[in-house]
Formats: structure tokens, sequence, C-alpha cells
């Protein structure tokens, strides 16, 4: 006897039935009777029923229920189900059923074991085999060793699919008799299929949802930010992760009350951030926004808010985010800051050091006119004819000279100050000028002709004054040194102010001495970069860091004949940082 | 050679430092005049009178240094008194060694100055006297003949009438003509005098 393969295999749902041989039993096959089918049908009709409402995961138990009451309704000894794993060319046992007293299926694999046969089914043929191992085509040979070795007698196994591509496959076997397996009973074994698969697809959809949701909630839940959903006009809190609670302290529920975020945010920022969050529900692009909150226990605590997005939901305007906490960062940036200001005016100190003997020179001047003059009065007071015109003269010139050397010792003392930069609207001419006063006698000393071109009409630029005087100072000093390398030719330098465009100004300080070689352009402002001998390396970066903490830019040309240093400023409040 | 108020010249370029020292020196009675910088005070005629320098030693342009050189090269040698802001002692043994009377850093007393001015002044009045002098004796020396100069250069090395008559070929009594001849126009009061007067005009020993 030939095996038959159903004619619609590849396109219905396979169950195998196992029973006893077609010979002999053909009138008691339940199925035949009209009674039996009616019975069959409302079987079916009972298992479909059983599967509507099922839960993910009461789905496998069912099927095992269902395959049983198929395995007793058609007094087979074992029924089961496998899945088809195509990739791996597997047919994976799922589940069975088996009666009293015959080996129980184990959920195995079969696959080389029994290759003629798993290829079939995943062909999607039904595989009918009345009496076994006759039934059996001859290339089969592992099966026939296997079922010779289970005593198996008789099996149908019903490929099923759904939505075209083969899911699994029902078999039916018997162990004790060989039995005929009609095709409304393989017809009908296809249905049962359907059923299962149809469980089967939607425990598998609601698996791949379910674990979806539990990665998202996973990574909302357990990442260091804070993610947040809320109304975008009144800021109520609809979501926020469970870290909100770590981050001020106050228990999870307290978000959600009204008005919480706003109500802690730090009163200096509050405005602030209330406009932007406006904005960003407004406009609906992603804003960034740092501001302080305060904790319950009354500290600060710096939050880095990224908005994400901006929509309506249900009809309402929606802003959703996440908060960072950045108070070590801000902490780290404050210490970073401190350090750059007492690294400034180290820089200072070194710079006056190096004008040391240019600076008493400075005071020595006015010093020893004043002790000349105040001797030359006393013997006009004693002389043979005394002349108090020229006494009153020499007292003026003396008290002029003692302001003048109090003006020197006040400009030193201010640029070597310790005080916290304090940012105003300043002149920067007049900046210009007490720098290059300082500077003057080393000047004149060094044989160096300085030209000043300083714009009449520039307005008050913002900043640290004392700090813009430094980076000055540091430019001319660079300059002097380069010039001390000049023999041969005029030892020029200059210091120009000017508007440049986008409300900025520009001052430049040029000087005729050996230039900067072109590799060098961008690595002189690097810490530590020197090319003099004794050279520390920190002034040009020092004087990189003061200007574009407000906001500018320095860099260095080498210009025909020499080289020439450029800086920028803001003009206004707003422009710096 | 007339005898005029000595006159001190200050060249500062510091505005109230060269103010200063000329009320100094007004008020000590002396005369001053001022100068901003060496040029200045080397483009400036000088009158033939006695005089000293107060220079400062750093300025633009040509330094206190440059000025000493200048002047030392030239014939226009002054007494130099420097001053100093900055107090540089290699500098102030370089300006000793070049011949300056004195170096004295910012700030100074003011008898300390006056007192090395006074010095400067001395040395300058000394020096032009010398000056003066030789320039007498080099006028009368002009008036001498050949022969008489001859004989003096050999009575002044020690020899004896005799001996330069011998050396010259000419009979003692004429040598004793021309030595008196040579007394008498060199103005020496003796032998001695003369020995004086011939190292001043730097004739030298003839050979022998």
């Amino acid at each position: 006897m030939i095996p038959s393969t159903a004619p619609d295999k590849v396109l219905s749902h396979s169950i195998g039935i196992k029973g006893e041989s077609w010979r002999s039993h053909e009138a008691e096959q339940p199925v035949k009777s009209p009674r039996g089918r009616m019975e069959f049908e409302a079987l079916l009709a009972d298992l479909s029923a059983a599967f509507v409402g099922v839960h993910a995961e009461e789905v496998d138990t069912q099927i095992e229920q269902s395959l049983q009451r198929i395995g007793k309704f058609l007094d087979v000894d074992r029924c089961s189900l496998g899945e088809c794993l195509e990739d791996r060319r597997q047919l994976l046992i799922t589940h069975s059923y088996v009666k009293v007293g015959i080996p129980p299926m184990p959920r195995r694999i079969l696959n080389d074991q029994l290759p003629w046969y798993v290829g079939r089914i995943l062909r999607g043929e039904v595989l009918r085999f009345n009496q076994l191992p006759d039934d059996l085509p001859s290339e089969a040979v592992h099966e026939r060793e296997y079922v010779i070795g289970i005593g198996m007698k008789s099996h149908v196994m019903v490929p099923f699919k759904v939505c075209g591509s083969i899911l699994g496959a029902i078999g039916v076997a018997s162990f004790k008799t060989c039995r005929a397996w009609p095709d409304t009973l393989v017809q009908r074994l296809r249905v049962v299929g359907e059923i299962f698969a149809n469980a089967l697809a939607r425990k598998q959809a609601d698996q791949t949802l379910r674990q979806s949701e539990r990665r998202y909630r996973d990574l909302v839940e357990t990442t260091r930010a804070v993610p947040w959903e809320a109304n975008a006009q009144t800021f109520q809190m609809r979501y926020v992760g469970p870290q909100a609670a770590c981050l001020l302290g106050h228990p999870l529920e307290e978000w959600y009350r009204e008005g919480f975020w706003a109500v802690h945010l730090h009163r200096d920022d509050r405005e602030r951030v209330l406009r932007t969050m406006a904005d960003a529900g407004r406009l609906g692009k992603g804003y960034e926004v740092e501001y302080r909150m305060v904790s319950a226990a009354g500290q600060e605590v710096w939050v880095h808010d990224l908005i994400s997005s901006a929509c309506a939901e249900r009809f309402t305007p929606t802003i959703r985010g996440v908060m960072i906490d950045v108070t070590a960062r801000k902490a780290a940036e404050e210490e970073a800051l401190r350090l750059r200001d007492q690294l400034a005016r180290v820089a200072r100190v070194t710079m006056m050091g190096e004008l040391a003997a240019a600076i008493a020179h400075e005071i020595n001047q006015p010093l020893c006119a004043i002790i000349s003059n105040a001797q030359a009065a006393q013997r006009f007071l004693t002389g043979n004819v005394p002349d108090p015109a020229e006494v009153s003269a020499t007292l003026r010139d003396i008290v002029k000279d003692g302001q003048r050397a109090s003006q020197v010792i006040g400009r030193i003392r201010t640029l070597l100050q310790k005080g916290q930069p304090a940012r105003v609207y300043f002149n920067l001419n007049d900046a210009i000028h007490e720098v290059v006063a300082l500077m003057c006698h080393q000047l004149a000393r060094k044989g160096i002709a300085l030209s000043l071109d300083l714009a009449a009409d520039l307005p008050p630029v913002f900043g640290d004054r004392v700090q813009f005087q430094q980076v000055v100072l540091n430019l001319m000093i660079n300059a002097v040194d380069a010039l001390s390398h000049v023999e041969t030719r005029v030892r020029e330098l200059s210091v120009r102010s000017a508007c440049a465009e986008g409300g900025r100004t520009v001052v430049s300080v040029r000087d005729s001495g050996p230039g900067i070689a072109s590799e060098h352009l961008q690595q002189i402002f690097d810490t530590l970069f020197t090319t003099k001998p004794d050279g520390m390396g920190i002034g040009l970066a020092i004087s990189r860091s003061i200007v574009e903490a407000h906001g500018g830019r320095i860099w260095a040309d080498p210009c025909a004949g020499g080289a020439a240093f450029h800086f920028t400023l803001p003009l206004s409040q707003e422009a710096a940082p | 050679m007339t005898d005029t108020t000595p006159i001190v010249f200050v060249v500062d370029d510091d505005d109230s430092v060269r103010k200063a020292l000329s009320r100094l020196f007004r008020s000590a009675g002396l005369g001053v005049e001022a100068f901003t910088s060496a040029e200045d005070f080397l483009r400036h005629e000088r009158p033939d009178a006695p005089g000293c320098l107060v220079l400062d030693v750093h300025m633009p342009g040509l330094d206190g240094l440059g000025l000493q050189r200048a002047l030392n090269e030239g014939s226009g040698a002054l007494p130099i008194v420097f001053i100093s802001g900055h107090g540089d002692i290699p500098m102030s043994v370089r300006a000793m060694k070049a011949g300056a009377v004195n170096f004295l850093p910012k700030p100074f007393q003011d008898q300390d100055l006056l007192n090395a001015v006074e010095e400067a002044l001395a040395k300058g009045r000394q020096a032009r006297q010398g000056q003066a002098e030789a320039s007498e004796l080099r006028h009368r020396a002009e008036t001498l003949t050949p022969r008489e100069r001859e004989v003096l250069a050999l009575v002044v090395s020690g020899m004896l009438n005799k001996q330069v008559g011998f050396r010259l070929g000419v009979c003692e009594k004429t040598i004793k003509v021309h030595r008196g001849q040579v007394m008498k126009k060199m103005q020496a009061d003796s032998l001695a005098d003369l020995v004086r007067m011939a190292g001043k005009l730097g004739i030298p020993a003839p050979p022998g």
C-alpha cells in the first residue's frame, strides 16, 4: 500500500491520526457514521470556542487539552502537535497527548534522524501510513528503523499553514493496530490545525508585544535620566519616571501634584525656564535647558532638561522630555573656572614679575623728583633771598609727582588683585592706555617705536577689565620679547582698536619681529607651549581662555615682516556667555 | 680765557626729574641747562664755560653710555655724573671705567649729588686750566727756530752744553747762546721748569 497524499496538501493544515488498518476496521471508523460526523463537528466547534478569549499564557494548556479530547474521540494512542522550524529544517514536537500505558512523546526535535519524514512535512505534504513499516517508501531508511523500534503501527501527519507559511503539523499515531485515515478525517484535522495555528499566532504576537513593553519599561525605569510627560500649558506631570524620587528626595506621588515641578524650580531660574518650556510647547522644537531645582533637603540640584517632543495627546498639548541630574558636573565646572581664574592670576603675577624692573623704575622717577624738589625747596627757604613763589611751584610739583607714583602703584595693584572677576561696561581705549603706560619705559629702553591706533567712536565693552588688560599686557610683553631679536631693522609695535562686524570690537597687537612659523600658529595658544627658553607657556593659553570665556576669539597672523595677534570682544552683556 | 659761572648740563627724558634737578642746582646757585635727550644735547652749541654733565643712563635713542662714548671720542669731553633709575652694577662699572666722575642711583640725597657735581666742576676747571696751559706752551714753542728746538730737546735730556755742542757740531759758546734764547722764549725760570715744559709738550729724549 503506497502512502497517499492529500490533493490539497500544500494549502491546508494537516493533522496526523494513527489508527487501525483500513481493511479490517473500516466499519469502525467513527467519523464515517453520520452520528460520528456530527459529533466530530460538534467537537470541532467546541474546540474552536474554547480558544476564544484564551490568554496567551493559557494557549499551551488549551492545546494539550484539545489534543486529549481529539485523541480520545478518535481512540488513538498518541496525538501530537509539532512546530516547523523551517530555517533549521526541523520539526519540533511541542504538545502531545498519550493514552495511558503508551510511552509518552517527549518534546523533541525531529531532524536528521528522520530526514525524509521531516523533509516531506516541511514541504507541506500530508503523510498517511495506514500500515507501518510497510507503507514507508524504500528511501525512508531511518524512518523504517524508527517505527520498528518503537512499535508504531499506523500514523498520519497533517501539516498546516497560517498566511501562506508552514507553521506546524499535527500527528496521530496508533501502536497496537493499523488503521486507515480517510480524507474527511484529514480535512477535519486540518481545521483543528487552523484553530491551533491562530491561537499560537496570537500567543506569539502577544509575547512579542509583552517583550517589547517590558523592554521599554525597563529602559524607562532603569535609566538614570528621568523621563517625563507633561501638559504643555499647565506643566502638570502626566508621567514621570520612578527615578524622580531620587532626584529631589520627594516621593514619586508628589511629582503628580499640581504645580509641583514649577514650585520646586530655583527662584532665579524660574522665569527663564518657564518661558523656555512654554516656547517648547508652542513651537514644538527640541529644546535643552539647564536650571536648578530645590531638593527636599533644601539643596540646589542642577538639572539638564532635554525636551524631546511636543504633540497633542487627546487634544491636550503635551511635551515630553528627560531630566538629568548634572549637579556633579556643574560643581566640577565651577571648580575648573575657579582654578582657571587662579591660574590667570598667577600668570598676571608672573607677568608683573617680568615687569618688576620697569615698575621699580616707574616709581623711582617720581620719587627722585619729589626728593630733589623738596630739598631744593628747603634751600630756597633758607637761602639769602627766600623765594616763596618758587617754593610754591615746587610744592605743587611734589604733589603731582606723588600722585603719579600713586597711580602707578594703583595700576599694579589692580592687575595683581585676587578678587572675583567682575564684569562691567568699560572704556576699552582707557584700559589699553593704562597697560601702555606700564610698558612705556621698557619700550623706550629697548628702542621700540610704539604706535597707537585706537578708534575714537568705540562703544563700551562688557567684560572683566583686569582680565582684558591682562590679555593686552601679555600680547605686548610677547611682542617686546620678539622684538629683542631684531637688530637690523626698526623695532615697531602697534596697538589698534576698532569696531568689527556683528557688534564686536577687535584689538590687534602687531610687531616687526621675526614672526611666527606657520606650523605654530595654532599651537602657540596651547598650554605649556613656548619657544622662550625660560617661558612658562601659560600666557597665551590663559589669554585664549579669558577671551573665549567672554565669547570672543583670539588668533595670530603671520603678517609680512612680523606677527600680529588679534582678539574680539562682545559689546553687550547678552553676547557674553 | 674767561671764567664764567659754571653750568650744569642736565640730560634726562623724564620731565619731572629734569625739572626737579634744574631746580635743585638753581637753589645751590649753579647755572643749569636742561635737555630731553642726548641727541638734543649734542646738537646744542655749548658756550665756552666751565661745566659738567648730569646724565641719565637709560634713555630712548642714544643712551647715557652712548653719549659718554661720543664725547670721549670727540674733543668736547665734559666730566660726567651719571644718575640711574635702575641701579645696574655692570653698567655703573662700565661708566666709571670710561671716566665718569660718579654714578648715583635714584632716588639720591641732594647733598650727594651736589658733591659729585662740585667734584665734576673742579675736574672740569682743572682740565680747562691744563688745556689753557698746554696751548700757551705750544704757542711759545712755535717761536723757537729749528736749531733752538734741537738744543731744547738735547738740553732737557740731561746733556751738558759741551756735549750738545759736540753732538750738533757747534762750539759750546754758540750752544750757550741758543740755550739762553730758548729759556727766554719759553719763559722758563730754571732748567727744571724747562724740563717740565718739555714734558708737557711731549718732546721725547733724543736717542743716544
